[in-house]
C-alpha cells in the first residue's frame, strides 16, 4: 500500500486492527508525497493499493490504465501552522509579516491546494499582500510532513499544511484557512490489481465502520458528499 | 582468472556501467539543450556553481593549512584530528543535515547567538554552502595531507639555510611541490560539492533560484518532468568526468 504523506498516523493506526481481522495479512504500508508514490507506481513498484490526497494522481494513474476503481474517502481542511511558542497569527492578513513562510512544491498536493487557497484570498486581501507573501517563501518541501517539520524544528514561521497534520502536535499555532477560501481537499485510493485482491479488502476497511472512526479521530473529514 | 572469478567482475562492472547507460538512452541532444533552457535549470546551474565555487575557495583557505599540519604532526592529537576529518566522508549525508540544522538552525546550538546578531542560516545560500564544504572539505585535506606527506623536509630546510622565512620556504617550496596533489583534491572536493543533496535539503531547503542546487532540481523534476531530471543527470556526469579526467592527469603527472 503506497499512501499521502498525510495519512501516516491514521493508516498506520488501522494497520494493527486489519491484520487482526484479515488472518495471515502483512499489511506494508508505505508513505511519501503522493507525486512520489505515483511515480514509484508508474516505475514499477508492486504495491496493491494507492491513496492521494488529491484526484490527480489518481486520475493520471487512471488513465495510464495503472489504477483501477478510485474513488474519494476522505476530506481534509487547510490550516496555516506556526511554531510552538510563537504569537499566533489571528488573520490571514498577517501571513504576509511572517518572516519564512514554508509551502509544498507545485507537484505535492498540499503545495497546489496552498496555491489554490492563496490565489483565492489574493482577491480578499489584494496583489500586494500577495507578494509580499510569495517574496517570505523560503523552501518547497515534497510532501506535507516535511513542511510540517519545518515548523515544529521553529525554522519556518509560518506553513500551510492539512488540519490533520496537527493532530498529535497540540503545542503548534494554527490558523483554520476558512472554508471560502479552502479548495475542496478530498483524498482518493484506488486498487493497483483486480477486485478479488486483499487491496480491495483493505480499500473497504478503510471505508468502513473503523476506518471511518480511526480517520475522524485523527482530524479527517468524511468524504465529499457524505455525512 | 578463471571463468569462476570472471563472472561476478563482470557483473560487477555492468552494475557499474549500465547505469550510465540507462541514462543516455532515452535522451536526444534537442532534447537535452531544451531542458538544459528552461529557467529552473538555468537557476540550479548558477546557483550550484556559485556555491560549490565559494565552498571549494572556503575549503581551500581553510584545508590548505590543516593538511599541512596534519601531514607533520604525529602523536594522539594529531590522530584524533585526522580522525575527526575523515568522518564526514563516512557519515550519511542525512546526518550532517540533521547536525547542522541542530547547530545552526534557530532551535540549534548556536541558533539563539546566530539570531541575536541578527543572522538566520537555514534556506539561505549560505546554508547550501555550509553543507557543500562540510561535504567537500575531508576530501581536499586528506589528499592535500597526502601530498604534503610526499614533500622532503630537506628541501624546506634548504631554503631555511639560504635565507627564506617560515613562510617563504613553505610558499616558494613546500606548496609547488605539493600543487598537483593539492589540484587533484580540489577537483574531488568540488565534485563532491556539486553532488550535495541531503544535507542540502535538509538544512537549506528547497527553493528554485535561491537554495535549489543541481541535484535538488533533479529530486524535484523527477516528480514533475522526468526530461529535465535526465538532462541535469547527463550535464553531472559530463562534469564528473571532465573532473576525473582532470584528477587522472594530475595524478599522472605526480607519479612520473
Amino acid at each position: 500500500m503506497v499512501a499521502a504523506a498525510s495519512l501516516t498516523d491514521a493508516l498506520g493506526a488501522l494497520e494493527a486492527p486489519f491484520e487482526a481481522t484479515h488472518a495471515g495479512v502483512d499489511l506494508q504500508l508505505a508513505f511519501a508525497g503522493s507525486q512520489a508514490g505515483a511515480t514509484w507506481i508508474r516505475q514499477g513498484l508492486d504495491a496493491g493499493a494507492y491513496a492521494s490526497a488529491d484526484a490527480s494522481h489518481v486520475d493520471a494513474l487512471v488513465s495510464e490504465g495503472l489504477l483501477h476503481d478510485p474513488r474519494p474517502f476522505a476530506s481534509n481542511g487547510l490550516v496555516v501552522a506556526t511554531p510552538a511558542g510563537a504569537p499566533a497569527l489571528t488573520s490571514l492578513a498577517e501571513l504576509s509579516t511572517c518572516d519564512r513562510i514554508v509551502l509544498g512544491t507545485p507537484e505535492v498536493p498540499v503545495g497546489r491546494y496552498a496555491e489554490m487557497f492563496l490565489d483565492a484570498a489574493t482577491t480578499e486581501l489584494g496583489a500586494d499582500w500577495r507578494a509580499a507573501v510569495d517574496a517570505r517563501v523560503v523552501s518547497r518541501e515534497g510532501s506535507v510532513r516535511l513542511v510540517r517539520s519545518k515548523v515544529v524544528l521553529g525554522e519556518a514561521d509560518a506553513a500551510v499544511v492539512y488540519a490533520s497534520d496537527l493532530f498529535g502536535h497540540d503545542d503548534l499555532g494554527r490558523l483554520a484557512v476558512p472554508p471560502a477560501l479552502t479548495p475542496e481537499v478530498a483524498l482518493h485510493h484506488g486498487r493497483i490489481g483486480g477486485p478479488d485482491t486483499r487491496a480491495e479488502e483493505w480499500l473497504s476497511f478503510v471505508e468502513g465502520r473503523v476506518g471511518h472512526e480511526v480517520l475522524a479521530r485523527h482530524g479527517f473529514g468524511p468524504a465529499p458528499g457524505r455525512p | 582468472m578463471t571463468r569462476l572469478l570472471w563472472t561476478p567482475a563482470l557483473l560487477l562492472a555492468a552494475l557499474l556501467v549500465l547505469p550510465l547507460v540507462g541514462l543516455t538512452a532515452h535522451t536526444t541532444p534537442a532534447e537535452l539543450l531544451a531542458a538544459l533552457a528552461q529557467p529552473s535549470t538555468r537557476a540550479a546551474l548558477s546557483l550550484t556553481a556559485v556555491t560549490s565555487t565559494v565552498a571549494v575557495l572556503g575549503v581551500i583557505v581553510g584545508g590548505t593549512p590543516l593538511a599541512w599540519w596534519l601531514s607533520r604532526a604525529r602523536g594522539r592529537r594529531a590522530a584524533m584530528v585526522q580522525l575527526l576529518v575523515e568522518l564526514p566522508v563516512v557519515l550519511p549525508p542525512a546526518v550532517l543535515g540533521v547536525a547542522l540544522l541542530e547547530t545552526f538552525g534557530r532551535l540549534g546550538l548556536l541558533g539563539p547567538a546566530l539570531g541575536a546578531v541578527g543572522l538566520s542560516l537555514p534556506f539561505t545560500p549560505v546554508a547550501v554552502v555550509l553543507a557543500q564544504g562540510l561535504v567537500a572539505a575531508p576530501l581536499y585535506v586528506l589528499t592535500a595531507s597526502a601530498a604534503f606527506r610526499a614533500v622532503d623536509d630537506d628541501l624546506v630546510v634548504v631554503a631555511r639555510t639560504l635565507g627564506a622565512s617560515p613562510t617563504r620556504a613553505w610558499l616558494t617550496v613546500a606548496l609547488p611541490t605539493a600543487a598537483a596533489g593539492l589540484a587533484a583534491g580540489v577537483g574531488l572536493a568540488w565534485a563532491r560539492a556539486l553532488g550535495e543533496f541531503g544535507a542540502t535539503l535538509m538544512f537549506a531547503g528547497n527553493l528554485p533560484g535561491r537554495t535549489q542546487t543541481l541535484t535538488l532540481a533533479i529530486f524535484q523534476a523527477l516528480e514533475g518532468d522526468l526530461g529535465q531530471a535526465r538532462a541535469i543527470s547527463l550535464l553531472l556526469v559530463a562534469v564528473a568526468v571532465v573532473l576525473l579526467g582532470v584528477i587522472r592527469l594530475l595524478g599522472g603527472g605526480a607519479r612520473r
